[in-house]
């Protein structure tokens, strides 16, 4: 028997943080088919029940397209058996939200809720969940009870803590459910994939989203496919994004012009394996001689071409070769030695030294147009 | 400093040079195209390498533009003195600057010297590469003092301090500006409105704590009013718990009333199965008894029937009767049809030869008449003869006459002539009917023969005839006789009809005495079957205790077919009897009887359900309104997420409004320190160098022009940017003619070198500068160099003699 263990979807997103309006709502439909996409592959590959381990919707705000798509997805794979948990995101009740809650969509509340699910081939599971909103994690924990006989698996929506959990919400005190017969912890909530042992008999992962919104969620992501055999659990980590987010840090010391370091960027990304519809963050790092024209506004642009989006941003440091400027006998060279003497002097910091230099030898050069 | 001498290995078109250079002015006078240019540049990348490594242009990049022409070993040598210590340099340039080699070594011990790395002419002069190209270092292309670098060659910034001093304005505009714009302070500041917008946001999001509490007071209420929900649902499940109890015990009632009706029927089905197996009198028979005596006797009706219906055949009857007398063979009768036929063809041919005779009688008759006739007409040949003679004597008699009467002689001849052919013509008469009846004679003989065969002819057939009709009669009569022994007297012509009508009936009576044979045996099986099946169909009867009396197959058969139909009923009230239990046996099943249970009756029930239906009523009704109150919650619940949510798009906001700011603010900072820090140099710039090289520059003008009064005559800015007053107003430098560009450029890099040299001063290398000055400056020229050089050593290449 196969199950899919997949959270964090958030459909309906906003993603206006890392993404201009067109490509904050082109990301957002993009959430919303990739989550169709996993329930048909699942459909596709005889998978008898997806886990949905919170925050399905990313808040009160659902557009009626995702509310009726998901609605649909959800009736027409009948086959399927749903098991959806809420997160903290999902604000909205599911029966409210729906209007009607399917017969193969099985839902949890405050207290541990419990299904036995049989699969074609005579593998029997129990899933159990509780929502984790507004109750003391601790008690929660302390609140399972589980048939240590049958194959368990326990879904909770929270932040893992090496804690009790006492005294907190949403949290899950992962110790708190060591040796309690769990087969399988399945975790929604922390955005990246993580999988380890729970104790002797089990494991807990967190499946990571489904997508990425923004560069703060770049890597593979994807759904953990569990396979129950012989009342044992089996879990890998399948990547099924639409896109990968990048965050590609591109060392600019020894380059003196903005297709250095776009040639440069290229060459990271082959060997990184970033693919042309994947999105990426380039962050211009390491030291930008005086001389360097690198513009990174350009070098964005310029990389459009190779991926679906490019935002670039500049974090180097600028080089300064002090005694380039120690002999020079103009303005600059004046400039220059003043600065390196207050720098000298901890009244500038090296950076704050460095960026001066450059602005004020490339504005004195007519090289730069403050803007 | 000083150079005391070099050797060039190898390095553009000059290759193993050695020279050696005293103190002062040293003069190189060279033809153009020796490489004096290749001299200076070698000198100058002695001190700094070579330059413009990542240049493509020949011209930029000095490792391409002093490839050695010979391909040789790319280097040499260079000793000097500075410091009180002579020193010997050695460089090999090679292909690319990691290739090549620099080695300092003291002169007086040839040992490897670490007082100086290769950056030697930095450490030596303090000035980098492009400070020492705009001061000691000038060649005929780049002296021209012209602000802007006129000539190739000069784009390294000749006159960088002079640019950039006097793009301070710009420079400081700019900075103001942006300052202005992204002021913190200022109303009007980018930083400022970022900062109005991230308190305003902070302030908005003061509301989340609060919010966040609401919220979780809101989903503690909700919860709460669920669990009352949950209590009113538990009273609520009671009654219809109860409520469906009642139901329970209305259908067991209902129940028990199906159980004893069912009861009943099975009652009623059993009484009517005894009831008809009665009417069998005791013995009540098998159907399949039934069955089979119904067959014997429907056998016996249909055996009888066949039995009836089989009589002789009504053509075989009436045959015997015709052939009482005996049956022909059939070869027999053949043979009387063959008489019959025979006699047949005679008649045929009688009346064929009746007509031959007739036909010959006829023809006898006419040949008789024709004989006749012959003979008739024989005499007409006797006439003729007697004519001929009359008719020759008549011309005889006439000839005679002419000749004896003296006719006319005239005359005469024509009477002869006509005598003569009297003569001739009765001469041909004659022979004509001698001929004539000599044939007649010969057909008339013909025609006598003719009648004689004709009417031998006649009579042979009339002969033949009557022999032919006796035996006709002979056949006939034979024929008569073999009809009459079956009593058949035929008419002329009917012979052959009823010989074959005889031949017929004997061949279809012999076919059906056989078919007799065969009825008659089968008759005889079927009488026995007959006989059989009544003795079966007695033993059946009597089996099945059917009364006696029962006469023919017909009345047996309606005795049994109501035994059949009494069976049949007995057999469906059997089924219905059995179904009635097997009814009552799944009614039980289903719902097994449970003896000793207290049943209520169904009044006791409806009085209950009456009270459960108001407690119900009452119950739903809180639900309702609880229901309502928590839909009232879930919608106040709804705002206020939806407030959060708009709450965390604004933290959302927030958070990249403040990268935003912090990022502006820092810029804003490096800005603002930046315009202090250029501002404090230009300040400080000016102090330091601007008037000590005015005075240095005044004094060398004074000595290249002869005129003293160059304090006046020039004015040189921050940006070291030199204007001369011509006609009571200012000219840039490079508005100047060639000459004078280059005695200005000459002399403001004296006053560069003697302001930033005080101590050790650097070689001057001059690669031919004086090339455009007129012959009225040369003399100036020349005590230029010369008090130059009591300073600093000279090392000055010209390929003119005079200006040497």
């Amino acid at each position: 028997m196969k199950i899919i263990h997949t959270a964090d979807v958030h459909l309906d997103a906003k993603c206006v943080r890392h993404f201009p309006p067109k490509q904050a709502k082109e990301r957002r439909d993009e959430l919303l088919l990739t989550f169709l996409a996993l329930i048909k592959t699942a459909a596709e590959q005889g998978v008898e029940a997806i886990i949905i381990a919170g925050d399905l919707f990313d808040g009160v705000k659902v557009s009626a397209t995702a509310r009726d798509a998901v609605l649909s997805a959800f009736k027409n794979n009948s086959e399927i058996t749903f098991y959806y948990l809420c997160g903290n995101h999902d604000a909205l009740n599911p029966a409210e939200l729906f209007g009607e809650i399917p017969a193969n969509v099985k839902l949890f509340g405050n207290g541990f809720t419990s299904y036995e699910l049989t699969g074609s081939d005579g593998e029997s599971v129990v899933i159990t969940g509780a929502e984790a909103v507004g109750t003391d994690s601790a008690v929660l924990a302390s609140s399972l009870l589980l048939d240590h006989a049958k194959c368990n698996i326990v879904v909770l929506h929270g932040q893992e803590t090496a804690g009790s959990g006492a005294g907190e919400k949403e949290v899950i005190p992962i110790r708190s459910y060591r040796n309690r017969g769990i087969d399988y912890l399945a975790l929604g909530h922390i955005h990246a994939p993580k999988s380890e042992k729970l104790d002797a008999r089990g494991i807990y992962a967190y499946c990571g989203c489904l997508e990425g919104r923004g560069f703060d969620e770049c890597g593979v992501r994807g759904y953990r496919l569990l396979t129950v055999q012989n009342g044992q659990i089996t879990e890998e980590f399948v990547p099924f994004a639409g896109r990968t987010m990048w965050e590609l840090s591109v060392p600019v010391t020894g380059l003196y012009t903005s297709e250095e370091v776009i040639e440069k960027a290229r060459e990271l990304a082959r060997v990184q394996g970033i693919k042309e519809n994947d999105m990426v963050k380039l962050v211009l790092c390491g030291e930008k001689d005086l001389d360097a024209e690198i513009d990174a506004d350009y070098i964005g642009k310029t990389l459009f071409e190779d991926w679906h989006f490019v935002k670039a941003s500049d974090r180097t440091t600028a080089y300064t070769d002090y005694s380039r400027f120690r002999l020079d006998p103009t303005l600059r060279g004046e400039f220059v030695r003043n600065i390196e003497e207050a720098a000298s002097r901890g009244e500038l910091t090296e950076e704050e030294a460095g960026k001066m230099i450059r602005l004020g030898v490339r504005l004195l050069a007519g090289e730069e147009r403050l803007s | 400093m000083r150079i005391i001498g070099i050797h060039i290995e190898n390095f553009g078109r000059l290759s193993n040079c050695d020279l050696t250079f005293d103190t002062g002015l040293n003069t190189v006078i060279r033809e153009n195209g020796w490489g004096k240019t290749s001299l200076a540049a070698f000198i100058r990348a002695m001190f700094y390498g070579l330059e413009g490594e990542r240049k493509h242009d020949l011209k930029e990049n000095e490792r391409l533009r002093y490839q050695p022409w010979n391909k040789g070993h790319f280097g040499g040598s260079m000793k000097f003195e500075a410091g009180g210590r002579c020193y010997i340099v050695t460089r090999d340039f090679g292909e690319k600057d990691r290739n090549e080699g620099f080695r300092l070594q003291d002169a007086e011990t040839l040992l490897d010297s670490t007082d100086y790395s290769e950056r030697l002419g930095e450490e030596l002069f303090h000035i980098d590469r492009e400070a020492f190209g705009r001061t000691a270092f000038l060649n005929h292309a780049s002296v021209l003092y012209n602000g802007g670098g006129s000539l190739p060659g000069d784009s390294e910034g000749t006159e960088a301090g002079a640019e950039d001093l006097n793009r301070y304005g710009i420079a400081d505009e700019q900075l103001k500006n942006y300052l202005n714009e992204n002021s913190p302070t200022r109303k009007t500041g980018r930083i400022y409105k970022q900062k109005e917008e991230i308190r305003t946001s902070e302030q908005e999001l003061k509301r989340l704590a609060p919010l966040k509490e609401r919220i979780e007071g809101l989903l503690s209420e909700r919860t709460k009013e669920e669990e009352q929900l949950k209590s009113v649902d538990g009273e609520l499940s009671r009654i219809r718990a109860e409520q469906k109890t009642l139901a329970a015990f209305r259908t067991e009632a209902v129940l028990h009333k199906q159980r004893e009706q069912q009861k009943g029927y099975l009652q009623q089905c059993l009484k009517k199965v005894r009831m008809t197996e009665e009417e069998f009198g005791g013995t009540v028979p098998s159907a399949d008894d039934v069955r089979r005596a119904k067959e014997d006797a429907e056998r016996i009706l249909r055996l009888e029937s066949i039995l009836k219906e089989d009589t002789e055949n009504a053509r075989y009857l009436e045959l015997s009767g015709f052939f009482r007398n005996g049956i022909p063979d059939g070869e027999e009768i053949i043979e009387q049809i063959r008489l019959t036929n025979e006699v047949q063809n005679i008649l045929r041919d009688e009346e064929l030869m009746r007509e031959q005779l007739l036909d010959a009688r006829e023809q006898e008759q006419t040949l008789a008449e024709q004989a006749e006739e012959w003979q008739q007409k024989k005499h007409i040949f006797g006439i003729w003869p007697v004519l001929s003679v009359l008719f020759f004597a008549g011309g005889a008699f006439l000839a005679a006459a002419l000749l004896f009467h003296k006719i006319p002689k005239k005359l005469y001849d024509s009477a002869f002539f006509g005598c003569v052919l009297l003569i001739f013509a009765f001469i041909f008469s004659l022979l004509q009917i001698i001929r004539r009846r000599k044939n007649y004679e010969e057909s008339g003989r013909a025609i006598e023969e003719r009648a004689e065969e004709g009417r031998i002819r006649a009579e042979k057939t009339e002969k033949r005839l009557n022999e032919l009709m006796e035996s006709a009669e002979a056949k006939k009569t034979e024929v008569a006789d073999f009809l009459k022994r079956w009593e058949l007297s035929p008419k002329d012509g009917e012979e052959e009809a009823l010989l074959y009508d005889v031949k017929s009936r004997a061949e279809q009576f012999r076919s059906l005495s056989e078919e007799e044979a065969v009825r008659v045996r089968k008759r005889e099986e079927k009488l026995s079957e007959k006989r059989e099946a009544e003795v079966t169909l007695r033993e059946r009867l009597a089996v099945m205790g059917a009364p006696g009396g029962l006469s023919g197959p017909e009345s047996i058969l309606d005795y049994l077919g109501e035994t059949g139909e009494r069976l049949n009923r007995l057999s469906h009230e059997k089924e219905n009897a059995a179904a009635a239990e097997l009814q009552l046996s799944a009614f039980n099943a289903e719902h097994p009887e449970e003896p000793g249970k207290i049943l209520f009756s169904e009044e006791q029930i409806a009085g209950r359900e009456k009270d459960l239906n108001s407690e119900e009523a009452a119950a739903a009704e809180k639900e309702k309104q609880m229901r309502e109150s928590l839909s009232a919650r879930s919608r106040e619940l709804f705002d206020a997420y939806s407030e959060q949510d708009s709450l965390e798009e604004t933290a959302d906001r927030l958070s990249a409004l403040k990268e935003e700011e912090a990022l502006a603010q820092e810029q804003y900072l490096i800005v603002k320190k930046t315009r202090e820090y250029i501002s404090m140099a230009k300040d400080r710039f000016t102090a330091r160098f601007m008037e000590p090289i005015k005075t240095a520059f005044d004094r060398y003008y004074a000595l290249l022009s002869g005129r003293e009064n160059g304090g006046e005559e020039f004015r040189i800015d921050a940006g070291l940017r030199i204007e001369r007053k011509e006609e009571g107003a200012f000219h840039a430098a490079e508005a100047q003619s060639d000459g004078y560009s280059d005695m200005i450029g000459l002399c403001i890099r004296m006053a560069i070198l003697d302001v930033k040299f005080t101590r050790e001063k650097p070689p001057v290398i001059m690669d031919d500068p004086l090339v455009y000055l007129d012959e009225g400056h040369l003399e100036g020229a020349k005590e230029f160099l010369r008090k130059i050089s009591e300073d600093y050593q000279v090392i000055y290449m010209t390929c003119h003699g005079d200006r040497a």
